[in-house]
Order: structure tokens, then sequence, then C-alpha cells
């Protein structure tokens, strides 16, 4: 009774599968570039790791260990500085990182972190809001009120 | 319907009240939603094939951060989903979020009040349009006769989080019980029921683990739920109780390009109920079912769907040829099976506007209705089909 259309199943799979390889516009491979994770010089954290960091970005931990809170900046989820960040700092696909903002926001859990549009607008942004972290592309020139914490496991 | 007043009453109050003072720990969000839609050889959606616009979903939530403690959060939606659900506006959620951790690494949270279902892959927002995979969800497990019941309940629920090298583990528990309109008790026994069946209680618990690489999750959930008759003065039901224990089985795998889920269930339903024409009900069966679904990320923009869905009504008459033999009347074959293939295609236009379209092809009627009382079924021929096309906005 099943055979069809576990036989349709996979025919249609591999229609799925051939229209990816004829619609596939050079899915553009993000190149390596050093990223920091900034935060605003109210954070009293030096160093974080990994898994803490997904947390953060990911909207699950929403306050510092002093209880303030923590004010997460992204940049343009298509960027490719955005793009590098999820796959080497956070360990996960852009895609998986939507996914679980939109289930935190659409499911009372939380606040999707804010998006905005230019490494200097992140700058200022992280310069301005107590509690914030963001990232940014190999800066160097910074504001005088952002620093650059660790993201590494424990020595 | 008073409840229903006072806690819409308190979210329209906390949404005015602080998105007036621009409050920085109030949040709130939302979405619109209108699609076209059509099953035809069924009445799953329409009834005789008509093409229609029922296809609605509107919702607004807002959450407000007390302190670093307590928050709240609450949800109203208007759904229009033709013969699919109850037309009309519910409170999905409205809880008090207690954290009762302040650790990176470890989050604990209870929530008090209208509690949302979090234990299966999609429960947490299956009543909202964008972070659904399909416009309809496999009927499998996300049977929408259970919709308003399975989305949330009025209880207690527990919640942890903790990650480490090793990888993030979930652990969920909750307790509760869902309101029940009407409509419910027609859709779950018969129209000629004149009472109302309540809902004792809904008692759930899942884990879900997933390793440092990302790739994988992995989880379980488990579901005891009780119900009570309670009939009218004058009603063809004298008593009934029933049970439901259900075990979900959930895997997932993410690629770069694709997603692999997978979801299992096995659940065992029981009714027991006296009739005035001195029939008893005596009823205790396990049904079997779940759903494979690969999405493949054709572009940035464009998702493409396969999924296969099947639900078996009992697993010791898996073809439904003991249907015939049903005390209230012979039911046809194929409402003792379901299996469904549907092929879906989603078009990110903007960052928050989508339009999705999708067909089904189905074999059998098992996942439409209960299928105990023969006047209480959908109508379906054994293979029909289903579309839907709908263009969702978010905020």
């Amino acid at each position: 009774m099943k055979v069809w259309i576990l036989k349709a199943f996979c025919f249609g799979a591999l229609l799925v599968w051939i229209g990816a390889f004829w619609t596939a516009t050079a899915r553009a491979e993000t190149p390596a570039q050093p990223i920091a994770v900034v935060v605003n010089q109210s954070v009293d954290i030096t160093t974080l790791t990994p898994a803490q960091l997904r947390m953060i970005f990911a909207g699950r931990t929403q306050f510092w260990p002093d209880g303030s809170r923590i004010r997460v900046f992204v940049l343009p989820p298509k960027s490719d500085t955005h793009q590098y960040f999820c796959r080497q700092l956070l360990n996960i696909y852009p895609y998986q990182l939507e996914r679980i903002w939109q289930r935190v926001v659409y499911s009372g859990q939380g606040e999707a972190p804010k998006a905005v549009d230019t490494a200097q607008a992140m700058q200022n942004i992280i310069e301005q809001t107590p509690g914030a972290i963001g990232y940014l592309q190999a800066p160097g020139q910074m504001n005088k009120n952002i620093r650059m914490i660790t993201v590494g496991e424990p020595l | 319907m008073k409840r229903f007043a006072l806690s819409v009453g308190i979210l329209l109050l906390l949404i005015t009240r602080f998105s007036e003072a621009n409050y920085d720990d109030f949040s709130w969000h939302g979405f619109v939603a209108q699609g076209l839609t059509s099953s035809t050889d069924s009445n799953y959606i329409t009834t005789g094939n008509e093409i229609t616009t029922e296809l609605t979903e509107i919702g607004i939530n807002g959450s407000y951060v007390i302190n670093s403690s307590l928050s709240v959060s609450g949800q109203l939606v208007y759904l229009d989903g033709g013969n699919r659900f109850r037309q009309g506006a519910r409170l999905d959620y409205l809880f008090l979020d207690w954290r009762l951790t302040r650790l990176f690494d470890w989050q604990v949270n209870v929530h008090l009040g209208r509690y949302k279902n979090r234990h299966w892959w999609y429960s947490a927002t299956q009543d909202v349009p964008q972070t659904r995979p399909s416009i309809s969800l496999p009927q499998s497990i996300y049977y929408d006769g259970n919709r308003d019941l399975a989305l949330s309940s009025d209880g207690i629920a527990l919640q942890s989080a903790k990650t480490s090298s090793s990888g993030t583990w979930e652990v969920r528990w909750s307790y509760g019980r869902s309101p029940l309109a009407r409509e419910d008790t027609e859709k779950l026994l018969s129209p000629q029921a004149q009472g109302r069946v309540k809902q004792d209680f809904t008692h759930q618990f899942s884990t879900y683990w997933q390793p440092q690489s990302m790739h994988w999750q992995l989880g379980f959930s488990l579901l005891q739920s009780e119900f009570t008759y309670d009939p009218a003065a004058v009603d063809i039901l004298l008593n009934g109780k029933s049970g439901i224990d259900r075990l979900t089985l959930a895997a997932r795998y993410d690629s770069e390009n694709w997603e692999l889920t997978m979801e299992l269930l096995r659940d065992r339903l029981m009714y027991e109920g006296d009739f005035t024409q001195g029939i008893r009900l005596d009823v205790d069966k396990t049904g079997e079912g779940g759903y494979l679904q690969w999405r493949y990320f054709l572009q940035n923009n464009l998702t493409g769907l396969v999924r296969f869905d099947t639900y078996d009504v009992d697993r010791k008459d898996r073809h439904g040829k003991q249907l015939a033999f049903n005390p209230f009347g012979a039911i046809p074959e194929h409402y003792g099976y379901m299996d469904t293939l549907t092929v879906g295609l989603s078009w990110d236009i903007q960052a928050n506007l989508r339009l999705s379209g999708e067909f089904s092809r189905t074999h059998g009627a098992g996942r439409l209705t209960a299928v105990v009382f023969p006047d209480a079924l959908v109508y379906a021929k054994p293979y029909w089909n289903a579309w839907s096309v709908q263009l969702m906005y978010w905020f």
C-alpha cells in the first residue's frame, strides 16, 4: 500500500535535488576573515566559551551574571561577516540561527538580536548601549567605549 | 468566555501600556498570512471541491521583562482554516516566565499560566505560519483536529537547557489542561453528543540532545492525557472516559544546503462509555505513524520540500478491515489509515515576506477525524488531493 508513496517520495526528492543543481548560482563560499566579538565597556566579562556565545546569540541567555540585560546586535543575516561569524564562532549555519530566533520570539521566550546595517553602525551602537554585545570584522581603530573579548574553552 | 476576555484585556493592556512608553523591556511582534486553498474529493479543507480564501492567520504577541527573574508573554491569534480548525480568535498563550538560574551554561525556566507545548519539533510555533516548514503540518503528529489541545494548556511547565563542550541538553516537563469548545466535542465524539468533553489533564515530558557539531538533534517525548464526558440532561451518551498515551521519537540533520527531519509516534487511545441504546463502548487501540521530511535550500531565498507522512489508526488493523464491524455502523476501510505525500516551495521575497505553495496527494482518511462514530467522519474518497498557496508577512 505504501510502496508507491515511498517511490514517489524518492522521485520527488530526486526532482528537488536536480532542481537544486539547475538553479545553483554559485553559492559563494564565505572567505575566512578575522572576526572579533566586542562588548560595551559596562560588561564585566573577558572570556566566553563557544557554547556560551551561542546561547547569547540564540537569545536563550538574556542576562549577564550581574543581572543586567544582554543587548545583542548582528549585521544583516546575508552579509559575509554574519555568515562567517555563524559558521566559525557559533559553529552553526545561519539558517539554524534564524530558526532558533523565530522559535524564541514567537513562543514568548525572548527577543531576537537587533540587526544593524554596517560595521560602523555596529561600533556606534555597541559604544552607546550598556550590556551590548556584537561582532566586527578585523577591527582596527575601535571606539573608546568598546572592547574585545576572547572566545575559547577555559584553560 | 469571561476568562478569554480577561486574558485578552491583560494582553492588550500590556501592549498599549508599554508600546506607548517605548519601554526598552517591552517587545512585540506579529504576523499576517492569507492564502487560497482547496481539497478535492475530501472535505478536509473545503466542502465540494471549492477553492476558498479560508486560509487566514493573524497574530500579535507581546513580552514584558519585569526583572532579571520574571517576564510575562502572550499571543492572540485569529484563525480561519476552512474545515480544519474552529474559526475565530483565541488566546494561544499567556504565561509568567520565571527564570530560576542566571548561568550562561544552564537556563532553567518555569512557565505559569497558559504555557506553550514545546515537546515536538514544531509545536512551540505551529501557530505561526512563517516558522512552519509547510502550510499544513504532517497530520500524523500535528493532527489539525487537536490543534488547540496540542498547542497550549493551562498549568505549569518547566524547561531546562544546559550547554557544554559535549553539546546541548534540553529537558521539558509540563502539567495542565486545555479548555475545549463545543465544536471540539462534535469533532472528537459525534455531532449527536449534546454534552461536553473536558480534558482532565495532560502530562508531558521531553528531552532533546544536540552535539557540539550542531548537525544532529535527537530526542523523544511522552504524553499522557485523560478526558471525561459531561452528559447533557437528554443525551445519547450517558457517560464517557478516554485516555491517550503517546510516545514520539524525533531526529533532525542539518546540512549546509538541506535539512532532513523525522518524527515517529505511537499513541494508545482508550475510550469507555455507555449509550442510551444499551450499547457499551470499550475501545483500546494503538496507532502508529510518523513523517520523513526533506527541505532543500535551492537558493538563499528559495526552499523546496518533499514529505512522506503516514498514520495507521490501529496497528493491529493497518488496512482498516475491522472498521466494517464498528458497533455504531460500518466505517469504510480507508478510514483506518492515511498516507500523504507533499511537495512544496517557499520563496522569501523579502526578509519578512514569504510566498509558499504546496500540493499533497493522500491515500486514506484515518487522520481527518476520530474514527469511532460514523456520523463524525469527515467525508473523503480513498484517494484525494489538497493544495494551498499562502502569502505571509511578519514583523
